[in-house]
Parts: C-alpha cells; structure tokens; sequence
C-alpha cells in the first residue's frame, strides 16, 4: 500500500511539473474546470468528519472560526467593487488568525503571546504591500493541502511518514527544475481567459520572473493542491468512502446536527454541479466568479490549520 | 517598499543588538535573565515591522514619521511588557517605573543609532 502510495505520489509529482511547464495555459483551464468544485466539496466534507460533536471548551474558538470565515468571506467579494479596502481587509485576516491561534493556545493551557509577533508580521506586510500579501495567499494556500495530509498521515498511517516526507522533497525538486528550464520564456496569452490566468499568477506584479514560469509554478501547485484533498485525503483520512456519510461524528451522534450536515454536503454536491454547468456554458465568466468566492474555502482551510497543528 | 522589506531582517537584529544589552542591564531584578532576553526578542519582533512597514505607508515626512514610530515603539512595548510581566505589581511601585524607563532607553539607543547609521 505504501509501495503504490509512493509510486502514484511520485508520477503526480513529476507528471503534473512536465504537464505544467509545457501547456500551462492549459493545463490551468482543464484542472479549474474538473476539479475546482469536488475539490471544495472533499474539503467540506473532510472538515464535517474532523468537527467534533460538542465544542465545550472549544466553542469560542468554533463561533470566532465561523463568524470571521463569513464575515471575511462575504467582504472579500466586496473588494471586486471596492479594491482600496484590501489592506484593511489583509489586515482583519491577520487579527483573524491571530485571535484563532490565541485561543487555541488558551484551550491547550499554553501562552497566547508566541503568536503574536507572526501575526503582527504579516499584519505590517499586508498594510505596506497588499497586493503581494493576497498574491502570497494564493501561492501559499495549495500548500495547506500539504500540510493537511502531513497531519493525517502522522495520524492514520505513521509507517507512510518516510515515504511521504520523500515524496514531499521533490516537489521543490520539481519546482526548481521548473524555475530553471522556464525564467526566459514568457506567455503569449491570446484571450480573455490567457490574460486573467496569467494576472492570476501573479505576473503583473512580480516582473523578475517570467509569466510562463509564474504560471506553470501557480497551476502545478494547484494540481498538488486538488490531488490531496480529492485523492489523497479521503484515501486515508475519512476511514470511509466520501460518499458513505454516516461515518460523520456531526451526523451519527444524537447531539449532533445530521440535518445541517445534509444540507451542507448535499448543497455542496448540487454547487459543484452547477459549477460544471456554468464553466460549459461560459468558462470565462464563471471562472472570475468561482476565485472571487472561493476564498471561502481558504478561510475554512484556516482554523483547522491551526486547531491540528 | 521592496527596500524596506530587504532590510527588515537585518534591521530587526541590528536593533535587538542594540536594544537587549539595555534592557538586560535596565529592567528591574525582579525578572529574571531569561525573560529579560526574551523581551529583547520578542518586544522588538512585535513593532519592529509595524515601524518599518507600516509606518512609511502611512506618513510621508520623515519628521513626521520619526516622531511617531519612535513614540509608538516604547509605548505599545511597554504595553506589551506589562501586559505579560504585571503580576499584580502596582503602577506606583519603582521595579515598574524603572522597567518602563528601560524599554524607552531600549528604544531611543536604537533609534539614534538608526539615525547615526541613516546618516552615515
């Protein structure tokens, strides 16, 4: 098991940096357009399997984690309208993540100050250079996933640690090679979708890297990032199949909430749908509304990063 | 800005090189060595990117910006120390008053070298 884990671990890695840096225009409209929706959904339903049933002592941390991830959510999109707010808005993600880790720390019975000089950190980044700040974001958010399947395989399968800290090791590996073969070409974009994949990455602002290469290093991270949690983590981490739901604490236990939990993934799978619809219909479109929504699933993706350090 | 950021490491061990010998030697007896060093650490690592990033962004004088930045830092440290260190210490006892007079000496050491090396 470990052997194949390995094994189609180490193709992913290599093939989707060969597959990157050849076509990653491409590459870039196919992943967005297959896996972007069951990607949230496995995430929603890994994060319903994690919940636990009663928060006790947890429960501030939960309705902090809830409130800020809609309140955040919700102003985010605003920002299409009203882009001048970014720095106040990077700047209540910080304080946002940090009252997270601060009242984690209060829960485990630790100090609540080593965080704070980190937060205050990339508070004062975010203020003095937003656009970097959310660039950084997005460059740093598939590498969650990594995170995420680090703690579960720690968790659910220790003996698979050295072969997956190996694993780990050739995505710079790839990411080097990548840096090196592509820093001289640079992308033609040749339409609407060309141009706003490449702004994506990030090319209108770092001008020392070439667009071929941003681009190629945003898509493989983010094939990385659908793998994990569409693959690798219901693989090992749910102990059930994605679709086999009674397995869920929140919608087993009489004091959970096994309605609410069926909205959530039922809706989720119904969106992931419509998704799929809307990209057929106009992938352009749709593609420029699903990144000014999906920052939803990387605020959720935040306090379970700091709650399963 | 890109400077600011380059210079941020090295700026923030430059002024904990600066500010720890002070506040080993200033803040009171009543704490111990270890927490002093950590306070030479960690107060410095709360505001020095807040002074370095922030502050530029927002305050387009020097003069303007100095007065502030170098008004910020010893106050929100100090906050910070006493929100940590108080342990019931009243405001009107020495050890509070001499830990607070050694975080603003920390920090106008720190600031005139930063003038001294601005200059230079």
């Amino acid at each position: 098991m470990a052997a194949g884990f390995l094994m189609n671990g180490a193709t992913l890695v290599v093939g989707a940096a060969l597959w990157t840096g050849l076509a990653p225009l491409q590459a870039s409209v196919w992943t967005v357009f297959l896996f972007a929706g069951p990607h949230n959904w496995m995430e929603a339903r890994y994060f319903l399997a994690r919940m636990p049933v009663r928060w006790l002592q947890s429960r501030r941390f939960f309705l902090t984690a809830i409130a800020g991830a809609l309140l955040l959510g919700a102003s985010q999109a605003a920002l299409h309208w009203a882009p001048q707010w970014l720095p106040v808005w990077n700047v209540a993600l910080c304080g946002w993540a940090g009252c997270l880790a601060a009242l984690r720390a209060r829960e485990l019975k630790r100090e609540w100050f080593p965080a704070l000089p980190a937060t205050l950190a990339a508070a004062a980044f975010a203020v003095a250079l937003p656009a970097m700040f959310a660039l950084a974001l997005v460059y740093l958010h598939p590498l969650a996933a990594l995170w995420f399947l680090d703690r579960q395989i720690r968790l659910s399968r220790p003996e698979w640690l050295r072969h997956w800290r190996g694993l780990l090791a050739l995505v710079p590996v790839c990411a080097l090679i990548l840096g090196l073969c592509l820093n001289k070409a640079h992308l033609t974009a040749a339409d609407e979708i060309g141009f706003a994949i490449v702004r994506h990455a990030g090319a209108g602002l770092i001008t020392n890297l070439s667009s071929h290469l941003l681009v190629s290093l945003h898509v493989y991270l983010e094939i990385l990032h659908y793998a994990v949690w569409i693959f690798a983590l219901p693989l090992i981490g749910l102990g059930a199949k994605p679709w086999t739901w009674n397995t869920i604490p929140l919608l087993r236990h009489r004091s959970g909430r096994p309605r609410l939990v069926r909205a959530i993934l039922l809706s989720g799978a119904a969106a992931a749908l419509l998704l799929w619809g809307c990209f057929l219909l106009d992938y352009a479109a749709t593609r420029q509304a699903y990144f000014m929504v999906a920052v939803i699933h990387v605020l959720a993706e935040i306090p379970f990063l700091i709650r399963f350090r | 800005m890109n400077h600011a950021l380059a210079f941020l490491p090295l700026g923030y061990v430059l002024t904990v090189l600066v500010e720890t010998p002070i506040l080993m030697a200033g803040l009171s007896r009543h704490h111990s060595w270890r927490r002093r060093l950590f306070a030479g650490l960690w107060l410095t690592a709360c505001t020095y990117p807040i002074v370095i990033l922030v502050m530029p962004v927002l305050f387009e004088s020097r003069t303007v910006y100095l007065w502030v930045a170098e008004t910020f830092a010893p106050l929100a440290e100090c906050a910070l120390f006493f929100s940590l260190f108080t342990e019931r210490r009243s405001w009107r006892e020495p050890t509070v008053w001499r830990d607070a007079a050694a975080i603003v000496a920390a920090n106008l050491a720190s600031f005139l070298f930063g003038e001294w090396i601005f200059k230079s």
